[in-house]
């Protein structure tokens, strides 16, 4: 199955980046994720939680494996994940390119589901991924809008707000496998979309 | 296949069922008709804890006419409601639909409340409701509140009930003067899952023009979904046939975005969806030019 589709962020590219390199935000914007940690270089494991409607939220390990990235323009990443009523396997590149009216989010993902889901929820798994990819994205650009509303802290200079800059720059994998979350996050609750 | 072991609850009022949601929360589902949940349970892939069987609370199976229109209980079984002369003379649409969904023995089981509180995006009463601006009656022990049919349907399986309500009854207003109705759907076979479906009712002014128009699909989308430009494209205007392709036309490209899977693409559902918002709005307009 293919997954795929384009989101603009209302915001500079930078400072969608900077989002994106905060792993908390995005794993608590998502619903089901329960953990995510990087236990190599480009790799990275976690679990998520996740059920719709009637089918019972299941606990799905997932590992993400980046490569051929370029930041902070385009990742490719291998996913997998794993639970008690079915499997997906695939691989998405996901690209983010600068726009006039924000940053737009190219993602395209070619997934294979097996497993009882599949059967199960054949009919559902392009309407659920759709809805989970529009709600993950709708909750990273929330928080996008958020942190590009007043700052934060009162007396919070400049200087400060560079420096918090690079270090999140410093962090960049982090945005990928952020990302990275969120496509597996669509594909797993896609999986779980049996009626 | 069987179930998951569970916990069996039978309350017999609704106060029950209230304390039961109450006590188990997110552990517990409702077992109405069961026509989807039991399938869904023996494959494991629901594994309520508990589930509270409303089959023998008395009062939530009414089928009748009162001042606000017509009053369905949530449990009235979907065969008691087809069936019905009070539904087939207040809520034409309904009465069209009801042979659509599944068949004859899922009938005799499934319920009107079941199916709407389920919200798959392929069943056929959530796009009706939506169609004839029903309210949703929930109960929780707060009291009861009304819930529009276009609030109550928020997405993918998903509902405006809160936990801890229980939806109690479907009131439908009654149709105006001049109405007009009909249900249209494909399926691979008859009572398959939906390709898609079409519910349109359409109001006619003494002077032949269209007043209200509503249509609404399934099948296409998260959920039911109101063809908002299609309706504007037949309002005030003499609904002729060019007129009734204009609305089938704007349904399919400004509507829906639907889903595309190993039995129609999205592009064939889109074709699908033209044709059968004409063939719907052509039956509607030539039922309420009989009266």
């Amino acid at each position: 199955m293919i997954v795929e589709g384009r989101y603009l962020f209302r915001g500079p590219r930078e400072t969608v980046f900077r989002l994106l390199q905060d792993p908390e935000v995005l794993v608590k914007a998502l619903p089901g994720a329960k953990q995510l940690e990087r236990v190599g270089e480009g790799r990275y494991q976690g679990a998520a939680n996740v059920g719709i409607g009637p089918v019972t939220a299941g606990e799905f390990a997932m590992t993400v494996e980046i490569r051929d990235a370029a930041p902070p323009e385009t990742f490719t990443m291998d996913v997998e994940g794993k639970g008690a009523i079915g499997f997906t396997r695939g691989t998405a590149t996901v690209t983010l390119t600068e726009e006039e009216e924000g940053t737009a989010m190219v993602y395209r993902a070619d997934l294979q589901i097996g497993g009882k889901i599949a059967g199960v929820g054949q009919r559902l798994l392009d309407t659920a991924s759709k809805a989970m990819t529009r709600q993950g994205l709708e909750a990273v650009n929330k928080e996008l809008q958020a942190r590009l509303a007043p700052p934060p802290a009162a007396g919070e200079t400049a200087g400060s707000a560079g420096t918090q800059a690079r270090r999140w720059y410093q962090r960049k994998e982090a945005v990928l496998v952020v990302l990275a979350a969120v496509l597996l996050i669509y594909l797993i609750r896609s999986c779980g979309g049996a009626g | 296949m069987k179930p998951a072991p569970f916990e069996y609850r039978r309350p017999e009022t609704v106060e029950e069922v209230l304390a039961l949601l109450a006590r188990y929360g997110g552990e517990a589902k409702l077992l109405a008709g069961g026509q989807s949940l039991v399938p869904t349970m023996n494959f494991r892939l629901a594994q309520p804890a508990v589930l509270i069987d409303l089959n023998r609370v008395p009062g939530l199976d009414a089928i009748e006419e009162t001042i606000d229109g017509l009053r369905l209980g949530a449990m009235a079984r979907q065969r008691a409601v087809e069936r019905s002369p009070v539904v087939a003379r207040g809520a034409p649409l309904l009465h069209q639909a009801l042979p659509w969904i599944a068949h004859p023995q899922i009938r005799n089981r499934g319920t009107v409340g079941g199916s709407l509180a389920h919200a798959d995006p392929a069943a056929e009463l959530p796009a009706v409701m939506l169609a004839l601006e029903a309210t949703v009656v929930a109960r929780s022990p707060e009291g009861a509140r009304r819930i529009g049919a276009a609030e109550f349907f928020p997405g993918l399986f998903a509902t405006a009930l809160e936990p801890g309500e229980l939806l109690t009854e479907i009131i439908i207003p009654a149709r105006p003067a001049g109405s007009g109705s009909a249900f249209e759907e494909v399926a691979r076979r008859h009572g398959d899952f939906a390709l898609v479906g079409v519910a349109a009712e359409v109001v006619l002014a003494r002077d032949g023009t269209c007043g209200r128009v509503r249509v609404a699909l399934l099948s296409v989308g998260d959920g039911p979904v109101l063809a908002v430009h299609a309706a504007q494209a037949l309002e005030q205007r003499t609904p002729d046939a060019a007129a009734i392709a204009q609305a089938a036309a704007a349904a399919a490209a400004e509507d829906i975005d639907p889903p595309g899977d190993i039995h129609a693409s999205a592009g064939y559902r889109r074709q699908l969806a033209a044709v059968l918002v004409r063939r719907a709005l052509t039956r509607a307009v030539a039922k309420a030019s009989e009266r």
